[in-house]
């Protein structure tokens, strides 16, 4: 080889490793800028900061970060578990709980939250949301809980570790950027945003003050046919070794929705075939409220105790409970 | 396998590194192994089409060449045209065909039962059959020998970087260029990359965000009326150019990585001053294929004049069945067939009108309304290629002027757009944005030789041009990028 050819050959790798290195450098900063104004974030598609978020994300981690850690129950899930389990509720009967569910918490999302906040025995029982859709495959993945978690959390490795695996770019760049946000401006509690229409309750649960109009139609959400997820189905199971290994008593549970939502002819099935396996392979309750709440005379009509076709409202929220805490015996 | 995939940019840099290291040799081989894998990756059965299609054409082109008896030498040459257009129809044709028979018998109330073979659409097949086509037709008409080397040929019709959506190559362009030998070229190699990264840049910011806006205007056409279609109609403008330049873009690029120059597809069409001139500049290697193979052989333009004209209606209506068995598409290509032959009648007339007219032919005023009329004119064809069915199509067009006035004094901002389309202000902000530096970029690259000229630039402006776009597409690119759409062609 010669020598003109091997000088040229160190250029070429050297300039390229400066090429990547100041194509990261250049990245960083552009992220880091438009982290630190939401006039820019809010026109980029690929960036999905929710600092001080509408679902209180900010105040209920950093509370449950400086929060005594002996729990009787935890209740982690997408928005239909958010909205369901009233903490309040669950107090007046004695029992210690906390609502860790976030906006699209999918069983990936709730495993890096696990990660993150129960690593070791805090709780005796967690109940993870069996709700269709979020097992379901759906153009929703699990970026929506991600990009809410970056938002509202120190960044730390987990936080990489939930990127990786969502692998997307809104991921991606939403993690960086508030990487960069946080060198800058680190997250504080003053930063949650004030709702107007919502009020913190405390233990991760918040009220919902919207009302209903007589005769108010609701969207029907979800798909006709619900498909199985495997990755997140793989992602429970991984939920559920993590927490039978640690000592602590996994329920599923679905949450009751409306009568409307099932006035479309939905097929489940695969969805329930799966999470029936994993139900009798680690031994586990499950408790689905719709075919519970017509037997047991679970009372929830739609404009009263609904904000929408799936999620409860505060009153709603409020007679579930009880009931959850009645059924399984949890007052016991 | 989708060239904005992450597996793409693992293979990619694979294939590429190995080619270098091997010696010449056994480089077809590679390459060979690298484009049967790249299309397996979609469907592995579906390989066998190509391999049966390469050795068909291999075998009678050599009969081709070497008969003397000029019938002989015909049926050869047909047996090779029906066996490499066989597939093509059964799998593209035959359901639209059977289709439309059963709804002509509707109409005369004939008893016709169609039943559909539902085949799945062999990914690609519509642009490798045309290319294994000019092979056979050029070796017959001696304008090329036949390969001798099976691995070659194989290799002309299964070339990775364009096998799926071209751009569709001659074998005089492509064969030589595969047997060279190619060495280490970094200039080139810079060149195939940053043309690589141009064309993701079309993909996935272009054409995938003005996606999400078409898909849901022209998925439910019904539910919109006035801006709403024409703002559809428009981004879908974009979109298809997007879409497919970006493909040929990064095909190109690709191919140069390795050394191989593949023939130019694009060329700031939409900047064009006629139709005429708009098809010399989009898809000009299916264009050329068209002219050549079928408008030529039927009489081109020697002939007398309405046969002229209806050799254009013929070439352009088979034009518009090649890009998709459906009554739309057929439309659209007749649309376009209409529109060159109107402009070849009223050649006389348009040339009175313009001595009258106050704007000096040539004037950069005229040049405007030129090439604004014929991008209207071309949108306006749009409507038919993207409509779902001649009933939508009908629908957008009887309704692109309902509330159309009313809704665009309305617009105060990004959220009433996205408001009148049911989508994400930032989903407009990020499909106008993509236009904006492709219009920009299209006007620059029509006055100067864009690639070339930058090359030359120095690393101080080059570093951040590649950055930018790179910063660019990961910050607006579509993340739910699709399928490129000339796929199902």
């Amino acid at each position: 080889m010669s020598k003109s050819n091997t000088t040229s050959r160190i250029r070429v790798a050297v300039s390229t490793v400066l090429f990547v290195f100041f194509l990261f450098l250049t990245y960083f900063a552009t992220v880091t800028i438009i982290a630190s104004h939401e006039s820019l974030y809010s026109y980029t598609p690929n960036i999905a900061i929710s600092e001080g978020s509408r679902s209180f994300t900010l105040d209920r981690y950093l509370e449950f970060e400086n929060i005594e850690k002996d729990f009787d129950v935890i209740f982690m899930g997408s928005s239909v578990s958010m909205f369901s389990f009233n903490t309040d509720i669950f107090t007046k009967n004695g029992i210690k709980s906390y609502n860790l569910a976030s906006n699209g918490q999918l069983p990936l999302n709730i495993y890096h939250t696990a990660n993150r906040y129960l690593d070791e025995k805090i709780a005796d029982t967690v109940i993870i949301d069996a709700y269709w859709q979020p097992l379901a495959v759906q153009d929703r993945d699990s970026t929506e809980a991600a990009t809410d978690f970056f938002s509202n959390t120190t960044p730390s490795w987990d936080s990489l570790d939930l990127a990786l695996d969502v692998n997307n770019l809104v991921a991606y760049n939403t993690f960086f950027a508030t990487l960069g946000g946080e060198l800058i401006d680190p997250l504080g509690a003053s930063k949650q945003k004030i709702i107007s229409y919502r009020e913190y309750v405390g233990s991760g649960f918040f009220k919902t003050n919207e009302i209903n109009e007589p005769g108010k139609k609701f969207d029907l959400v979800g798909p006709l046919l619900y498909e199985p997820d495997q990755k997140q189905f793989e992602y429970l199971e991984k939920l559920i070794k993590k927490f039978q290994n640690l000592g602590v008593e996994v329920i599923l549970l679905n949450p009751p929705l409306t009568d409307e939502f099932f006035s479309e002819d939905r097929d489940f099935d695969a969805v329930n075939e799966e999470l029936s396996e994993l139900v009798n392979k680690y031994k586990l309750r499950y408790i689905d409220f719709n075919q519970l709440r017509h037997a047991k005379n679970l009372n929830l009509n739609t404009l009263d105790h609904y904000k929408d076709s799936v999620h409860l409202n505060y009153t709603g929220s409020g007679i579930f409970s009880q009931y959850v805490i009645d059924t399984l015996e949890l007052a016991n | 396998m989708l060239f904005n995939s992450i597996e793409f940019l693992i293979f990619f840099p694979i294939v590429v590194l190995i080619y270098f290291v091997l010696p010449h040799k056994f480089r077809w081989v590679l390459l060979l192994l690298a484009s049967y894998v790249f299309y397996a990756s979609w469907r592995v059965k579906y390989l066998l089409l190509i391999i049966a299609s390469t050795l068909v054409n291999y075998f009678l082109a050599k009969k081709i060449a070497s008969e003397r008896k000029k019938k002989k030498k015909l049926a050869y040459l047909l047996i090779s045209i029906a066996a490499t257009l066989g597939p093509l129809l059964v799998f593209k044709y035959a359901d639209f065909f059977n289709e439309s028979i059963g709804d002509l018998a509707e109409l005369i109330d004939w008893n016709y039962t169609a039943s559909s073979l539902n085949l799945l659409l062999p990914i690609g097949i519509s642009f490798y059959t045309f290319q294994t086509l000019s092979y056979v037709i050029d070796v017959y008409q001696k304008k090329v020998k036949p390969e001798k080397h099976l691995g070659y040929f194989a290799l002309y019709v299964a070339y990775f970087p364009q096998l799926v959506a071209g751009p569709i190559e001659r074998p005089s362009n492509l064969l030589p260029q595969l047997r060279a030998e190619q060495l280490v070229d970094w200039p080139r190699i810079k060149s195939g990359l940053s043309l690589m990264l141009w064309g993701l840049f079309l993909k996935i910011v272009v054409a995938d965000q003005a996606a999400s806006v078409v898909n849901e205007v022209y998925g439910d056409v019904e539910s919109y009326s006035g801006f709403s279609l024409v703002f559809a109609t428009f981004l879908f403008t974009f979109q298809i150019l997007g879409d497919f330049a970006g493909y040929s873009s990064i095909a190109i690029g690709a191919a140069r990585v390795m050394g191989v120059d593949l023939s130019k597809n694009f060329d700031t069409p939409y900047l064009s001053k006629s139709i005429s001139e708009f098809w010399s500049r989009w898809h000009i290697t299916l264009s050329t294929w068209f002219r050549d193979y079928i408008y030529i052989p039927l009489g081109g333009s020697r002939a007398a004049t309405w046969l002229v004209l209806i050799n254009i209606m013929i070439t352009f209506s088979v034009s518009g069945l090649w890009h998709g068995a459906a009554w739309t598409f057929i439309v659209w290509g007749l649309l376009h067939g209409f529109y060159i032959v109107f402009a070849n009648i009223s050649l006389g007339a348009r040339k009175k009108l313009k001595q009258a007219s106050p704007l000096a032919e040539g004037s950069m005023i005229d040049s405007i309304w030129r090439a604004l009329v014929v991008f209207v004119l071309v949108m306006f064809s749009w409507v038919f290629f993207r409509a779902e069915s001649l009933a939508d199509a009908a629908y957008i067009l009887s309704n692109l002027h309902v509330g159309l006035w009313g809704q665009l004094v309305s617009i105060d901002g990004w959220q009433a757009i996205a408001e009148m389309t049911n989508t994400q202000p930032v989903q407009i902000f990020a499909a106008v944005f993509g236009i904006v530096v492709l219009v920009l970029a299209s006007l620059v690259e029509r006055a100067t030789d864009f690639y070339e000229e930058f090359s030359r630039l120095p690393v101080y402006v080059r570093w951040p041009a590649y950055y930018a776009l790179i910063i660019i597409i990961v910050l607006f690119g579509s993340s739910n990028s699709a399928d490129f759409i000339y796929f199902q062609f």
